[in-house]
This record gives structure tokens, sequence and C-alpha cells, in this order.
């Protein structure tokens, strides 16, 4: 029963022009905003399927009232004139005065759960009874009640592209009481997701020089020299793992380099030149979380856009904003 | 199913409402049908049986679609697509398994509310309908509801609240909406026959009316109305025997000498008839002049309407007292009020013939008759089955019977004694209702006298149970059923009983008239009235003016729920303490609102105002006081209610002190510059 227009052809054959407008125009009619009172302002109001039933009812018991001459039958049909108009504003009223916000800020991984919370709570001191919510653009929450207490509402969102991921807005619709009108708004609460890459897991390899980045080709990895077994850390790439001595000891063991132990701490971009792009990032942030984890100091070049060297979860998040928000004029 | 119990049981609960009303008049098995259907959907939702498959709803569709065509056999019948209708509205049950189906059979009830009307429009129907609705729109709250505190009667209490908002435009759209004149006619029919008079009298007929409690017409006088003996409902008139009984026929037209002096007095009254079961309305002796939708005035003094009544009607009526003088009666009518047929009751017959030898003059015939009928005939409302020559029978064996034997063997006689005479079938009496002013008369009233023709008098009313049963005439139905106990049985012996229970009688009455008043002023409002109603507003209004004028009316009408349902959470946004505030600042003067400006502190206006006019101010300091504890101290020992208390004592001590000091005070101060 949900927005039925949405799914008509000629309003999805309208194409983007009429999505970029009317996105404009609904930008300027219900600005983003942290905190929203919803009023006659950011409410829309339309009739449901059920309501033009209503109203076909309607005309067929005057039409039968003319023919019969029927005074009474006269009167039903006003009565239901005046309980159609009496259902759009009591719809429209379940509406009005809410008061919704959303929790920021958050971030999260391409294609990993986000949580988000939203409270919503009434200013108008009555129960706003039959709330449904949809976010982004699915189902999240049917059957709410809501009076002046509140209620807050989980719900998880699924960020589907690395950089400031923007759910969409939250709709919020009702056709409490009757059912006859479905009144609804579209809520923009500003709110960003800053997706981070989804991390691509991948070998490490740091380049010692970042002005020769050709010296890290995989091919010369295998011919490095074993100088050590080492505890298998997440991280470490499967292929090296010491089958034979991971057996003896019951744990396993990788195999580790010479040109490893003397790595730099520097995770270059330009080291995973062989990925595509979008594999790239996400092996840095791979390596970058994998980092984290073992408590190493790094750094992050990416392109000569350099952070400085360090350790802990503040180095982490910034690492992992310049990935989300890395912009190369190449691609 | 995915709707919530509750909700489900309001819906049974409004549909059996709205299914009530028919439940006297559809055949029984639908009813029995109906009422399974309900059971069947009760222990669904108590959970004892689940829903049957799709071919069970199905083939009971089928089975009641061919059910109702034998039942009624022809599609042209209202009462075919009304249970139809009827019936497919409770078979949805069978089939009900989401939300949207019980939002579907609850938006089908106002459709089902209509056909109510086309049967009955009554007072006592449109309430039940309505309350049927506002169950409707209950079941609906429950439905969309899903807050756990609109469980019990509070959807109830939404949805009324919600019919009284729609009721004020029901209200304004009733008298404003221009009423339009059919789009096209319905060629439908009522299948069902309203108990009422035949256009034949058999014996027998209208003792089957008698027992009947049934309403048939009420009449408001314009002056006082005439006594009961005087009230004799012409309503048709019978000229032709038949098959053993008095029947319409098709008498020559009477010839158009009929003059009405100036002496003639005449009264005028308005008829509201229910439906009949002839196209025949009743009136009061000699009808002059008739006022209403498709009624004609026939030309033997009666009113014929052009089809069948099917709903309350409302005539205008004119008629006149006195007897006519001068009418001539022509060869041919003479013949026809004369004719008997030659086989049937020979000894009335002859008895007749006998009488117009041994009697010079009609009124010597007529009454030897009366006076025979009074000497040795008795009145009953149980008389003995009548055989084959029933008049016959009646007049030299049985002698027991009531006004219709009296009025069909008296004809009969007067004709075999040469004066033309007729059968007239009608009402006499009625009850009068004080509290409303009116006159009732009720199928118990139904009656039947003879007129006979005198030459220079006309055609003269002879009831000769007047003469046997005087007291029936007098004082109506009741009197002369009250004298024969036992004699009366069903419905009318219970209303003569209910007529001796004081207070009941009389709250019944006032009832009555309310009903009455009801079928005059709302379900008779019609083109006319409306523009009579109207006009006694707006002198001059035209009936193009009447479509503006009621979507003004509606809009203004709408305007006024618009702000009263979305006003208030504006006002109710703002806090106790700040309402506190606006009440405290329309309390100061002009000059102190002045100075201090807006967004000033209690204590800064205190002050100003302290400085402009101290008797106010000290008048105040009780609030202030309470207020600021209340509002910085956060004091718990400063209730709410006593702030509000202290605020409206300085309000009442403010209104007063102003009252008695207005005129100094008015002309000390300066005028407000804004």
């Amino acid at each position: 029963m949900s927005m039925w227009w949405l799914s008509t052809k000629w309003f999805q054959r309208a194409g983007k022009f009429r999505a970029a407008r009317f996105k404009a125009w609904l930008d300027r009619r219900v600005p983003p905003a942290q905190t929203i009172q919803l009023s006659h302002r950011n409410i829309f109001i339309v009739p449901t399927l059920h309501g033009f039933g209503f109203v076909l009812i309607l005309l067929l018991v005057l039409i039968a009232g003319i023919n019969y001459q029927n005074a009474l039958a006269h009167a039903l049909a006003f009565l239901m004139l005046g309980l159609f108009l009496v259902a759009m504003l009591q719809t429209h009223r379940n509406l009005v005065g809410l008061v919704l916000s959303q929790t920021r800020p958050i971030q999260g991984f391409v294609g990993q759960k986000v949580s988000v919370t939203f409270q919503v709570q009434s200013d108008a001191g009555r129960v706003h009874d039959g709330l449904s919510f949809f976010w982004p653009n699915r189902p999240i929450g049917q059957g709410f009640a809501v009076d002046r207490n509140g209620t807050t509402i989980f719900r998880q969102a699924i960020p589907d592209h690395r950089g400031w991921y923007e759910p969409g807005r939250l709709r919020l619709e009702t056709v409490y009481p009757f059912g006859l009108f479905r009144a609804w708004s579209w809520l923009d609460f500003d709110c960003r997701i800053l997706s981070y890459p989804k991390p691509v897991p991948c070998d490490r390899w740091v380049s010692q020089d970042a002005s020769t980045p050709q010296a890290g080709r995989r091919s010369s990895l295998g011919a490095d020299e074993v100088k050590a077994l080492k505890d298998f850390q997440d991280g470490d790439d499967q292929r090296h793992i010491h089958w034979r001595a991971s057996a003896k000891l019951d744990r396993l063991m990788v195999k580790s380099y010479e040109s490893e132990q003397s790595a730099s701490p520097w995770l270059r971009l330009a080291g995973l030149e062989m990925l595509p792009m979008a594999d790239r990032l996400g092996g840095l942030a791979y390596l970058i979380e994998a980092a984290s984890k073992r408590g190493d100091a790094f750094g992050l070049d990416l392109y000569g856009q350099q952070l400085p060297v360090a350790s802990g979860s503040a180095q982490e998040r910034k690492a992992l904003k310049r990935l989300a928000l890395f912009d190369w004029p190449g691609h | 199913m995915t709707a919530q119990r509750s909700a489900l049981l309001w819906m049974l609960a409004s549909q059996s409402l709205m299914l009530a009303p028919h439940g006297s008049r559809m055949p029984l098995w639908m009813l029995c049908g109906c009422l399974a259907m309900g059971a069947f959907t009760l222990a669904r939702i108590q959970g004892y049986v689940r829903l049957p498959s799709k071919w069970v709803a199905v083939a009971s569709v089928f089975m009641g679609w061919g059910l109702l065509w034998r039942e009624y056999g022809s599609p042209m019948v209202v009462e075919f697509w009304v249970d139809l209708l009827l019936f497919m509205y409770t078979a949805k049950l069978l089939e009900l398994t989401s939300k949207r189906d019980v939002s579907q059979i609850m938006l089908l009830s106002f459709f089902v509310a209509m056909t109510h009307f086309l049967f009955d429009e009554s007072m006592w129907q449109t309430i039940v309908t309505f309350s049927g609705l506002v169950m409707v729109m209950a079941t609906l709250i429950a439905l969309h509801s899903s807050s756990t505190q609109t469980q019990g009667r509070q959807p109830l209490k939404l949805a009324g609240i919600a019919f009284l908002q729609a009721l004020p435009l029901l209200v304004i759209l009733f008298v404003f909406f221009p009423r339009l004149s059919p789009f096209w006619t319905i060629p439908l029919e009522k299948g069902a026959a309203f108990t009422g008079l035949n256009d034949r009298l058999m014996l027998g007929d209208i003792h089957s009316l008698v027992q009947s409690d049934e309403l048939a017409f009420r009449v408001n006088f314009t002056s006082a109305p005439p006594a009961s003996r005087d009230l004799y409902w012409r309503t048709l008139v019978l000229s032709a025997v038949s098959e053993g009984g008095w029947v319409v026929g098709s008498p020559p037209r009477p010839t158009p000498s009929i003059k009405f002096g100036a002496e003639g007095a005449t009264i005028d009254y308005e008829l509201l008839s229910q439906p009949m079961r002839v196209p025949f309305i009743p009136s009061l002796d000699r009808v002059l002049s008739v006022e209403g939708t498709s009624v004609r005035l026939d030309p033997l003094g009666f009113v014929r309407s052009a089809s069948v009544l099917q709903t309350v009607s409302q005539y205008k009526m004119r008629s006149g007292l006195n007897a006519v003088n001068g009418a001539e009666l022509s060869k041919a009518e003479r013949a026809a009020y004369l004719a008997l047929p030659l086989r049937t009751n020979p000894l009335a017959r002859t008895f007749g013939a006998s009488l117009a030898e041994d009697y010079q003059t009609p009124d010597a015939v007529i009454h030897t008759v009366l006076a025979w009928y009074f000497d040795e005939f008795t009145y009953t409302l149980n008389p003995d089955a009548s055989k084959r020559d029933s008049i016959d029978h009646f007049l030299f064996e049985t002698k027991r019977g009531f006004c219709e034997h009296f009025a069909a063997s008296f004809t009969w006689v007067m004709r075999a004694a040469g004066i033309p005479a007729r059968v007239v079938l009608g009402y006499q009496g009625g009850a009068y209702n004080p509290s409303g002013n009116y006159i009732e008369v009720r199928q118990f009233d139904a009656h039947a006298w003879s007129e006979v023709w005198v030459q220079g008098e006309g055609w003269r009313r002879v009831d000769p149970t007047a003469f046997i049963a005087p007291e029936r005439i007098e004082r109506g139905m009741g009197a002369s059923a009250a004298g024969m106990d036992g004699l009366m049985t069903g419905e009318a012996w219970d209303y003569f009983q209910m007529r001796s229970l004081g207070w009941l009688f009389d709250l019944q009455l006032q009832v009555q008239a309310l009903s009455h008043l009801w079928d005059r002023v709302i379900v008779n409002y019609d083109q006319t009235r409306q523009m009579r109603w109207l006009s006694t507003v707006w002198p001059d209004l035209e009936l193009e003016d009447l479509a503006p004028l009621a979507l003004a009316a509606f809009l203004l009408g709408l305007g006024v729920i618009t702000v009263g349902l979305v006003a208030p959470p504006f006002r109710r946004g703002l806090s106790r303490e700040a309402r506190w505030y606006q009440s405290y600042l329309r309390c100061l003067d002009g000059i102190t609102l002045d100075q201090v400006g807006r967004g000033a502190g209690v204590a800064r206006c205190q002050e100003a105002w302290g400085s402009a006019r101290p008797a106010e101010a000290a008048l105040a300091q009780g609030f202030v006081e309470k207020f600021e504890l209340s509002l910085y101290q956060e004091d718990q020992s400063v209730s709410p209610s006593s702030v509000s208390k202290a605020l409206l004592v300085l309000k009442m001590r403010l209104a007063w002190m102003r009252l008695t000091g207005r005129w100094d005070h008015h002309s000390q101060r300066p005028k407000r510059i804004i």
C-alpha cells in the first residue's frame, strides 16, 4: 500500500530530470536540519486508494438520494463528505507536533551495517498513533505510537559507496485514524555517513622508497629469504603459512620475510598499483585495520598526500577518513 | 489475520448493527446464513477454526445468488439488489485475510447504510444507522491504531468525536445543498406490500387491518381540528360490485355542476402519509384542492397519486365541510350507482325492492334500514365467517358484524331500493396528540361507510356503524375496543393496553410528536420547503443563488472545524509557565506594556506597573510571588494549581476594580501609542 504512485509507469518514465527537480524543490521545502518539528510546512497529504473508494461511495449515495428523492440519503452523503474532510484534518493532525532528531556522527565501511538511531517525540501533548517509518525507502518500523515521552528507533544502514554516504530522507507516514488519507513527511537530518572503503584482504607490502614503487611487485615476494616464523595474525597472507611448523606447534605459523621485517611504517597507495583503484583503497583499509589491531605505528601516503606516522585509534580513524574521502583526478 | 483481534471484534459488532435493520425483512434463509458467517468469523477470531478453502467462499456466493434469484424471481425489485449487496457484504467474511479486507467491508458499510433509508426514514432508523456508522469508524480507528492505549472503548470515543466534528457540515449541507430532480427514473419497485386499505372491499379485509397498530398518516390542522365524529378520511370510492365484493369500478364522470358557495366553510391541513398499499391518499370530506408531488384530484372527490407511495410524503390540502347543493346525477351515473349483479344475495335484493314499495321518500327508506340495524344487529369485531351470499348471510342470519358488513349491506339494500349508493373506504377518527398538536390515524382506524344520492342534496354520507356503535365514531376505535374486551388481538390490543398506562402513554405521545416533527421537517425537506425556509432569512433568494450560498456556508463551516482542529496544538505547545506569563501580561494596562516592551521579566513589569498604578499592581502581588517561587525557586510547596488560582483571583479583582473605577480611570488614561 505504500506510495503506489511511485511504481506507476508514467512516474518512472518521467526520469531523472524530474527526480532532480523534485529533490531541489524538496530541499527548499523541507530543508535539512538536525531536529525537525513537523508542521503544515513539511507534511504532505493525499487520499489513499480507500479514500478514493470512499468518495466513489459518497457519490453513489448522493445519486441514490437524488434519484429516490430521499432526504436521509442526502444527509448520509453529506455526513460522508464531512467525515472525509475531518479524516483529512485528523490524519494531518496526527503528524503535526512530532519532533524528530537523529544521532551523529556516524561512520562505517561500505557493505557493512551502520547503526543509526532516531528519536521521535511529541511536542503537542497527545498520542500520535499508527506511525510508520521508511528509511531509506524501506519500511523500518510499522505501527508506532508516540507520546510526549518519545520513542527511539534503531536502524542499520548499509553504505554502498565510499565517501560521504547519504542514506536519503527518512519518510514518516501515517494513515491513522481512518485510513482514508495518507499523510507523510520526508525528513532530511543532514545525515551523512562517512563510509570507508570496503577492506580487501591483501598482502602486506610496503615500499621503502616511495620513488621506486616498482620494486614492490608481488612476483618478487617469494624470492625473499625466510628469516623466521611468527604467529599468524589477521592480515597475514595465507600462502605464507608454514604448514609443517603449524602442525607441530598446533597453532598457525607464518613465514616471516626479510623484506617485511625491515619494512618502513609507510602504507603507500602507489605500492598496490597492480590492483584496480577501488581494491587498492580497500587493500589499504585492510592494512590499516590490521596494523591498528597489532598496535603498529604507520603512516599513510596517498600519491603524495601524507599522514605522518603514528599509532592508536585516532590515527586509524584519520587514515580511514583520508581513504574514504580520497579523490584522485586520474580516475 | 494481520489485523488486531480487537479491531476484528469491532468489525463484527458494527457489521451486525448495519445488517440488523434489514433482519426482519430479508428472507429467513439469508438471515440464518448471515448469522452463520458471523458466528464462524467470531470462532475464527477466537482461534477455534481456520479459514476454509477459497472454493467454500465461491460456492456460498453462487448459492446465495441463486437462492436470491429464486426468492425474488426478477431483478426489477429493490429488495433483490439490496439483499444481494448485503449477502456480498457478509460473504466477504469468508475471505477475510488482511487489514485491507476489513477496511473494504467498513467502506461498504456506508453504502449499506444508504439502503436502510430506502425502507425506513424514521427518526429511529436514522439513530440506529448513524450509531452503526460511528461503530464502523471505531473499527477503522482500532484497525489503524498501534497504540495499546486505544483499546477498550477508546476507539468509540474517538469515532464519536469525529462524528460530532462532521455533524456541522452535515447540517450546513443539508440545509443549503440545492435539491436536484432525479437524473433518471429507476423502474425498480418494492416487492413487499405495505399494510393498508385495499382497493376493493371483501368482507374480512378490514378485520385484518383493525388488528394492526401501524401508523397510516398524521395531519396538522392550521386551525382547531374538528371533533372525532366529523373526521371521515375518504380514501377511495367503491362504485361497482364484482365477485361478491365492492370494487372501484369505472363510474361515469360526474357532471361538473358542483358549485361551492361562499357559505361553504373550508379547512386547511397538512397530511403526512406513510407508504400506502394503493395509489390513493386519504383526505377529509370534500377535498377542494391538494398540493404535493404527482397527485391529482379525482372527479369523484378523492385524491389519487400517480403511483403507489413508497416513502413518507406530505400534502397540503383544503376541504369543504358543508354539504354540496344543486348537483345533478346524469342518467349514466344513476344507472351505474344502481347496478347490482343478478344472481348473488337474492334476499337482500327482494328486501330492498319491498322497501321501495313501502316507503315513498329516500329518507324514509334510509331511516327504516338504520332503525332495523339499531334494533336487531350487534356490533362486534369478531364476526362469524361469511359464506357465498355474504350479505344475505349477514343480514338475515348472523346479524353480527362491524363497519365493513354494515356499509356493504347498507349500500346493497339502498341500490335494491332504487336509491343510488356507493361504498366509501377510508379512516375514521384518529388520536389527537397534544404534544405535537396533530391528529394521528392508525390502521385500526380503517373504516367503511356509505354515500347515498338524495335528490336536491347530492351525495349524503350515511354511516350505519354510527347507529349501531356510536362510541366507535364518537370516541374512536379505542373506546369500542375497550368495551369489547378480548375481541381485538395482536398489536392493536397492546397499543390500547399501553394507552391505559398514564405516564408511559404521555411519554409515548411526546416521542410520537418528535417522530412526526422529524417526518415533516427532515424527511420531507425538498426544494419547495428549502426555498420556503431559506426565504424567511433571505427574502429575495433565487433558486440560482442556492449553489453559491451552499458553497459559502460549507466553506465557512469547514474553516471553523479546521481552526478548531489545527489551532489547539499551537496553543498547547506553550508551556504552562509561558501561558501564566502571557495571562499576566494581558492584565497590564497599555502604558505599562509600552514601557516594559516585549519579553520583560515579571519583576520588571511589576515595578513599572507599581509606579504607574500602585493600586492595581498591589492586587497582582500574590500571583507574582507564587509565580516566581514556582518558576525560579522551583519550590515544590507551590503547586501549579495554586498559581493558576492566584492568577484567576487577580483577573477577577482587577476586572472588578476597572469596572467600578471605569469612568475616572478612563478619563485619566492617556491615549495609547501604537
